[in-house]
């Protein structure tokens, strides 16, 4: 008896080793495997190696859904953080320059759309890119709220009308699923201006 | 009598215990080795750790870094050209503490008279993703430098016992396992030339973004760390450490890492040699020496580099030429030969497309 007792013991014990698969958080930690083969930053961040996959999809998906506190605003087009390339690309035509940003192992990561005075940075979602982070690159292009690169922080903080978290050269303004981040030198005048999306935090 | 009877049931009670933890080591042995990744796809750079194991001896160079060196760098061109011994120990996105791990581990096995480092991990000061993480160390062999590099590169939902036990963490591929996972479960072909991982492919750099700004161009103490980590290794086993930028046009290599780079290597009296600064002398064509628009060079552009790095080791180390030493010479010019097989192989293959 004791020894049959044992051997349904070990076969339990075998099984342990696969039982988890119907662990919720597991399922959501997909194979590694999968991670190096569908080259899907999205996905990944999603699928990220968290404690709860389920709530990481939600968090996800709120982000997505989430409208955005900054926008950036050309020729009577709305840019903004999460926003679907092909929206753009439809309106701007193609970019002046376009490039693909291959990792080390993965590929078709992101995507970089330069324009004359602004850049746009993409990630992969599914078969779509949405936007990960829009640069302006010199001050002939302004935010929403008229700041512009030359324009001293103060008083872009007095346009966007919040104090925003200075550290390491960034001036930050938090707006929920994106951030507006302003790059200043030692003067504290801005010299880069960027639109970033929260959704790639979560790889 | 009932005496004689109990301990005829403790024996055969303890050889069913053995008999059930054997059988029960060798089926999850098993299965953990059938989902484990293979890398063999589109991935290869996975294998690229464990396939040092089966390339031990004495190197004259040991290679450390990321994908700036494992696709920039041909060992078997600096035995033909140079006479000189060498392995990559690259991977994927290796950060810092990882290629100091993997050099700490070398240093069991081997002693180089050079070491060389490619820099652009200095940007990294903590631990980024866990799927680079696996690709540098499952495949490590288990020692104290295996801990510490999985302690060093752990994120903070990642654990040592998934390391330990990787089919913990990899189980659920059971549903999902793909031929190659049957193909290369006992055995695999070698992926690499010692540790030089071939793309012959041709894609220009016709534009490279000028990249994203920082706000604060200043590495990391970590990274700095185990800089000076690697270092002191260097010297305790009296290798030539030589630190290098490849010549990648993307990522951004920032004015302000290369300052802190140059300093630091005059602060220790070492070698640093920014590859970007020498690409016409190196003779590298953006037109056709790189397979992703400026990110890695391909085959042509990595023999062209590796010419370059292989004059400046003629000219700055004190390396033989083994090229006249017959053993070394019959195991170098077999692997330069599978390496112009390698070669023609893949252009073979990319002309037909596939």
């Amino acid at each position: 008896m004791r020894i049959k007792a044992l051997l349904v013991v070990s076969a339990l014990v075998l099984g342990m080793a696969f039982v988890g698969c119907s662990n919720p958080a597991e399922d959501a930690a997909d194979g590694v495997e999968n991670m190096y083969q569908n080259e899907d930053k999205a996905e990944d961040a999603v699928d990220g190696i968290k404690e709860d996959g389920e709530e990481k999809d939600a968090e996800f998906q709120e982000i997505l859904d989430s409208s955005n506190k900054y926008i950036f605003e050309y020729d009577g087009l709305t840019l903004a953080p999460d926003m679907n390339s092909q929206e753009f690309l439809n309106v701007l035509g193609e970019a002046n320059h376009y490039y693909e940003v291959k990792s080390c192992a993965f590929e078709g990561l992101d995507k970089i759309y330069t324009y004359s005075s602004f850049e746009i940075y993409t990630y992969p979602n599914g078969s779509d890119d949405l936007i990960s982070n829009i640069f302006l690159k010199d001050d002939t292009v302004t935010t929403k709220e008229g700041v512009y690169i030359g324009m001293s922080l103060d008083t872009a903080k007095e346009k966007i009308g919040e104090e925003g978290v200075l550290e390491s050269g960034v001036c930050t303004f938090d707006g929920g699923g994106d951030r507006l981040r302003l790059y200043v030198d030692g003067s504290n005048t801005i010299t880069s201006i960027e639109y970033q999306s929260k959704v790639l935090d979560q790889e | 009598m009932e005496e004689k009877e109990t301990k005829k049931f403790n024996i055969k009670l303890l050889i069913t215990v053995i008999i059930s933890l054997v059988v029960i080591t060798t089926i999850l042995a098993f299965l953990q080795r059938l989902v484990e990744p293979k890398y063999m796809d589109n991935s290869g750079e996975g294998s690229l750790i464990e396939e040092y194991y089966d390339n031990i001896e004495d190197h004259q160079i040991i290679i450390v870094g990321d994908c700036e060196v494992y696709e920039n760098l041909v060992p078997p061109v600096l035995w033909e050209d140079y006479g000189y011994t060498s392995y990559i120990r690259g991977s994927a996105q290796q950060l810092i503490w990882q290629s100091y791990y993997l050099l700490e581990e070398t240093y069991k096995y081997e002693n180089p008279d050079v070491v060389i480092f490619n820099v652009l991990s200095m940007q990294y000061n903590e631990p980024q993703k866990e799927a680079y993480n696996r690709m540098t160390l499952d495949g490590m062999k288990w020692s104290s430098s295996k801990v510490g590099a999985i302690k060093a590169s752990m994120m903070e939902d990642e654990q040592m016992i998934d390391y330990v036990f990787p089919i913990l963490r990899y189980h659920s591929r059971i549903t999902e396992l793909k031929k190659d996972d049957i193909t290369y479960f006992f055995d695999k072909p070698t992926v690499a030339d010692n540790g030089y991982y071939m793309q012959v492919g041709i894609v220009p750099a016709d534009y490279v973004p000028e990249g994203k700004p920082l706000g604060d161009y200043t590495f990391g103490d970590n990274a700095y760390y185990y800089l000076d980590a690697i270092r002191e290794i260097c010297e305790e086993h009296g290798s030539k450490l030589i630190l290098v930028k490849a010549p990648s046009l993307y990522p951004k290599w920032h004015d302000e890492w290369d300052a802190q780079m140059v300093d630091y290597a005059a602060k220790y009296n070492l070698d640093y040699i920014n590859f970007l600064e020498h690409t016409d002398e190196i003779g590298l064509d953006y037109n056709v020496d790189t397979y992703d628009a400026g990110l890695h060079l391909n085959v042509y552009g990595a023999e062209k580099l590796t010419r370059y790095l292989g004059e400046y080791l003629k000219e700055n180390t004190d390396l033989e030429d083994l090229r006249s030493n017959e053993a070394v010479a019959e195991e170098y010019n077999q692997k330069l030969l599978e390496y112009r097989e390698r070669l023609a192989k893949k252009e073979e293959e990319r002309d037909a497309g596939k």
